[in-house]
């Protein structure tokens, strides 16, 4: 009925462009590529459609049309993807392409469509939407999921009966309500469905198609393939596989990395064989398991440590691969005493935590219930490499680990605290994937904390001893640096910060054979040495201060070396790192943690993770300063921002007169027909829009004998016996006349509203 | 006499009849010159009457005036042959139908038999008596009113009969100031007799002027996606047929040469878009006025000539 002028005119059309541009931001968000690429996107969509509106319009016949738009948005995004892959080097699963494609091809039909259809259109594109936004999870995607939300609502309401306001008020009604469930929805599960579709999107390694920017899945069936280098893959070989390997154990790759002890004790085996996982392990009775390190000291009396080599922080070296934020402290193992300078690892944790299954293989854990000290959850992946362990290297602070297919809290043990290893499994195998949720300490909000105090019946008494020869100069040292500073977290601080600054990092150098002792050596000889030394001057400097504390060997993921292809941080021999732990707990009666603090200089400890409103502060802060550093810029900007505001309606005025030239100057035959369109579109500039049902010379010849309108009227009365007199020779000087006297401006005070 | 000449004395001499009421004279100005016929649904004593005789006497034609009752026979109206003695055969004694302006009076008193032998006189401007036919005036003008409150012995008329009629008008009460006038008026002498006349040649004229208003390719379409829109609207039983659709068309091209103008535009489709839909449009709806409303929106205007 009511054929719309040209489809080009259209807002859906520009709302349609718009859902592209945030689409596209929404995956590069999810791809981790930079808002370029959205912006980048969203352009070529518009450009796209802009060509494809041209050339519809004057080559193409009208039963071809909607074809031709649905197959060029269904496969928009796949192209542009391609296209991205090849500029940018970042891209999105194909799949992901497919479903926005699936996504703005319904958007299309929906506007193309009645009655029926249409609330069929409406649903799967919602459904396909909720897809979309699900695999991208990101803010933006939650935006994309609102507006869809929006448009819909909107759409279904405006066939509903009642006055337009009555309508409005119905449909910001329902947003707000659909809106308001989706966010508690979300916010309340915390996630959308990622791990509910991941094995069933083609390029993720769950069939035979590959794809490198593959969302990854779970080997499933016939089509399974092995894992190898990307923590995504999770590949579970079915049977029993038994193959050689260059897998290190700790203390081999500890030997390796910081030199051998001295006496040397062992010969580390170069190959070994590694038992895959099966069944028959798992059912292994507990006591045949032997963890390959717990049982080893480190001594502090070395040989040479290995000159960093980059040609080993290659994929293929990785002990470990992280993906997540960094760095991160992953620790391995635990170490108590300190005796005759050699470190000895923590006894085995007996008490378990409580954990609990919390469905799809998440195991939960009780930490601490102190929220104030900690920062927002955080998501890391682990997968293991070459690093053949039964401790499994995760972040500290776990609020939930999930290792797939393992859905019993029995698989997990803690071999010290705060360190958790696999139960009845000697290895953990490689490419096996562990999912983890952390909060990080926030160390600046543990002042308010008290540490456990030293007391005799303490239990954990261990971690308050000093060894007995220990030189009384190192007490002194500390109690120097702690002068004056509150007990407590202050003083622990105090001393690991002073530590960064008092020696310096040196991995190649050792203890010489002759010095009586080696902390005394690098605190008061050297002042140099590497990090276990350092961990080992804090740890007991924190100790001669009656505070508990623990040095502890693990994996530092610095984010520094990255695969290349899946952005994930590679640990490799140079990642192994010592530092140190204090216990701290909010209050007596509840369950203490162990807390990383790092001495070493040239390695860092994370901050917490912020949470939104942090976020929003910061970026406030900063824009705020940036403001500041540049007033005279943000000065010139603003005021032109203002001025722009301020002749807004000038400047589309003159936006749309160049239009107006430019198209006649193309068909000067249409004049007429361009310089009505002009006229209409600055009375809606002027916000006095003509009705498409009311005639121009009904709108515009408002009064008919006034002196000052007799131009505009003579200017329509020519557009009307051109158009509906079909005269020829009308000469065109009126309504040329009404293109340049007739601005939006004027037509505001002319028209009433 | 040039079209606006003629238009001009029309519309005063009109005026003067039937005063402060300019629309109304135009409408029916306008089915004079696009040759229809006008249904008058008013109260008794607005000037239904006055109306037809101003025209009549304006273009120095004959007027005829048929009172309709129950009883009226169509010989009534079409006239009948009586046998003449001194010619010894039978003359034709014509009926008011063969004056140029017939005012029907509460034509819904009628019964259906003599309504129907309006019918033939309406559509075809001819009658046929006696298996002669005979033609009417070539200006044959139809004034029928009927009264919309007294609903006791009247036929309601049927729909094909109502598709003949090009407009339903209501003249409606003048306004104090007029009715002022027209005390002063009367209270003097008689109605005053209107100086200038148009002949009947003037009339054919018009109507051939009329008919020579450029319709664009445009405005067609405009006019037939308005009456398609008619036959799927809600609330509407019967819409605006093709013979409708004409009528529509002469309407909106006679309104055009009242305003001057050679060629139709948007605006005359609209002006007489609501008097040609009263008489035709049946439906469940509570107020045209809405319907048309709601059609004219749906419904863009043409901007380019094809």
């Amino acid at each position: 009925m009511n054929r719309p002028q040209s489809l080009w005119r259209l807002p859906q059309l520009w709302m349609l462009l718009g859902a592209g541009l945030i689409t596209s931001h929404a995956i590069a968000e999810s791809a981790g590529a930079t808002l370029l690429l959205g912006i980048f996107g969203g352009l070529l969509l518009s450009l796209a459609g802009g060509i494809i509106g041209y050339l519809l319009r004057h080559y193409v016949t009208q039963a071809l049309k909607d074809g031709v738009i649905l197959a060029t948005l269904f496969l928009l995004p796949v192209a542009l993807d391609q296209v991205v892959r090849m500029v940018a080097h970042v891209g999105v699963g194909t799949e992901q392409c497919l479903i926005v494609g699936l996504n703005l091809a319904s958007w299309w039909l929906l506007w193309h469509s009645t009655d029926v259809n249409r609330r069929i259109v409406m649903l799967s594109s919602l459904g396909t939407g909720v897809i979309a936004a699900s695999l991208c999870q990101h803010i933006v995607s939650y935006l994309y999921v609102i507006w869809l939300i929006t448009a819909i609502i909107w759409g279904l309401t405006s066939e509903a009966r009642g006055t337009k306001a009555q309508r409005n008020a119905l449909a910001s009604i329902l947003v707000a309500v659909v809106s308001g469930i989706f966010i508690v929805t979300a916010a309340a599960t915390g996630r959308l469905s990622p791990h509910a579709l991941t094995g069933f999107l083609p390029g993720s390694g769950g069939s035979q198609l590959s794809d490198p920017f593959g969302r990854g899945g779970v080997g499933n069936g016939e089509g399974e393939v092995a894992a190898t280098t990307k923590t995504e893959d999770i590949g579970f070989a079915n049977t029993d596989i038994t193959v050689e390997s260059d897998k290190r154990t700790l203390y081999d790759a500890m030997s390796e990395m910081y030199g051998k002890p001295e006496p040397l004790t062992k010969v580390a085996p170069k190959h070994r064989k590694v038992v895959f996982w099966a069944k028959e392990m798992i059912e292994k009775p507990k006591t045949e398991m032997v963890s390959p390190n717990a049982s080893k000291g480190f001594s502090t009396r070395r040989g040479q440590g290995k000159a960093a080599n980059s040609v080993n922080n290659t994929a293929a070296q990785a002990l470990i691969y992280v993906s997540g934020r960094t760095p991160v402290h992953l620790p391995l193992t635990a170490y108590d005493s300190y005796i005759d300078e050699e470190w000895e690892p923590g006894r085995t944790f007996s008490e378990s935590e409580v954990m609990e299954h919390k469905g799809n293989a998440w195991m939960e854990f009780r930490l601490a219930h102190w929220p104030s000290v900690f920062g927002a959850e955080e998501h890391h992946q682990v997968k293991i490499g070459i690093l053949a362990t039964s401790t499994l290297p995760l972040p500290q602070q776990l609020v939930s680990v999930r290792i797939d297919q393992l859905k019993e809290p029995d698989f997990y043990r803690w071999t010290q605290r705060g360190i958790l290893c696999l139960d009845r499994v000697p290895i953990v195998p490689s490419g096996i994937r562990i999912d983890t949720v952390t909060r990080t300490f926030d160390l600046d909000k543990l002042n308010g904390h008290r540490l456990t105090p030293l007391t005799p019946d303490n239990r954990r008494h261990v971690h308050y001893r000093v060894p007995k020869g220990m030189d009384p100069r190192v007490a002194a040292l500390a109690k120097e640096w702690t002068r004056g500073v509150p007990t407590g977290w202050p003083q622990v601080q105090a001393v690991v910060n002073r530590l960064r600054t008092y020696a310096t990092h040196d991995r190649l150098k050792s203890v010489p054979t002759d010095e009586a002792d080696a902390l005394t050596w690098f605190l008061f000889k050297s002042k140099s040495g590497p990090d276990y030394l350092f961990a080992t001057a804090a740890t007991l400097m924190i100790r001669s201060l009656g505070y508990p504390a623990r040095v502890v060997n693990g994996i530092y993921v610095d984010g520094k070396h990255k695969d290349a292809r899946t952005g994930h941080s590679i640990a490799s021999l140079e990642s192994l790192h010592f530092w140190c732990q204090v216990e701290t707990e909010a209050a007596p009666d509840q369950e203490s943690v162990w807390v990383n603090l790092e001495p070493t200089p040239g390695y860092f400890l994370p901050s917490p993770k912020q949470t939104f409103a942090d976020m929003a502060r910061t970026v406030m802060l900063h824009s705020f300063s940036t403001f500041k550093s540049n007033k005279v810029l943000v000065a010139i900007v603003g005021m032109l921002m203002v001025t722009a505001f301020a002749l807004r309606m000038y400047l589309l005025d003159a936006y749309y007169t160049l239009l107006w030239v430019l198209s006649c100057i193309r068909r000067p035959e249409r004049l007429h027909v361009e310089t009505m369109h002009l006229l209409d579109v600055r009375a809606r500039i002027a916000g006095r829009p003509r009705k498409a049902a009311t005639s121009h010379a009904k709108h515009y010849i408002r009064s008919p004998h006034a002196v000052f309108a007799a131009n505009l009227k003579l200017g329509i009365r020519d557009f009307e016996r051109i158009t509906y007199g079909l005269e020829t020779d009308v000469p065109t000087v009126n309504l040329k006349t009404v293109a340049w006297r007739w601005n939006a401006q004027r037509l505001r005070g002319y028209l009433p509203k | 006499m040039t079209p606006a000449d003629t238009i001009q004395i029309l519309r005063a001499s009109l005026n003067n009849a039937l005063k402060g009421k300019a629309s109304v004279v135009d409408q029916v100005l306008i089915c004079l010159l696009s040759g229809g016929h006008v249904l008058l649904e008013d109260m008794p004593g607005l000037g239904k009457t006055t109306l037809a005789k101003a025209i009549a006497d304006t273009i120095g034609g004959t007027f005829a005036r048929i009172q309709c009752t129950p009883d009226l026979l169509p010989s009534d109206i079409t006239g009948f042959s009586i046998f003449d003695p001194e010619s010894r055969s039978f003359s034709f004694q014509p009926g008011p139908v063969f004056s140029d302006i017939v005012l029907v009076d509460e034509i819904n008193r009628a019964t259906p038999r003599t309504q129907s032998a309006l019918l033939e006189a309406m559509a075809e401007g001819q009658v046929t008596v006696d298996n002669v036919r005979r033609n009417l005036s070539p200006i044959f003008f139809v004034i029928a009113t009927q009264n919309p409150i007294d609903h006791h012995g009247t036929f309601a008329l049927p729909e094909a009969q109502l598709d003949r009629f090009a407009m339903k008008l209501s003249i409606g009460y003048p306004d104090r100031q007029n009715e002022i006038l027209m005390l002063r008026d009367h209270s003097s002498a008689k109605l005053p007799r209107h100086q200038l006349q148009v002949s009947v040649s003037d009339l054919i004229q018009l109507r051939s002027h009329t008919e020579s208003v450029i319709v664009a390719p445009a405005m067609c379409e405009y006019i037939v996606d308005l009456c398609r829109a008619t036959r799927t609207a809600e609330h509407i039983r019967l819409g605006v047929s093709p013979r409708g659709m004409l009528t529509w068309k002469a309407a909106a091209q006679a309104h055009a040469v009242l305003d001057g103008r050679k060629f139709v535009t948007p605006d005359d489709v609209q002006a007489v878009m609501f008097d040609v839909f009263n008489v035709r449009l049946q439906g469940t709806y509570a107020n045209l006025h809405d319907v048309v409303a709601r059609l004219q929106h749906d419904i863009s205007v043409p901007i380019e000539s094809t």
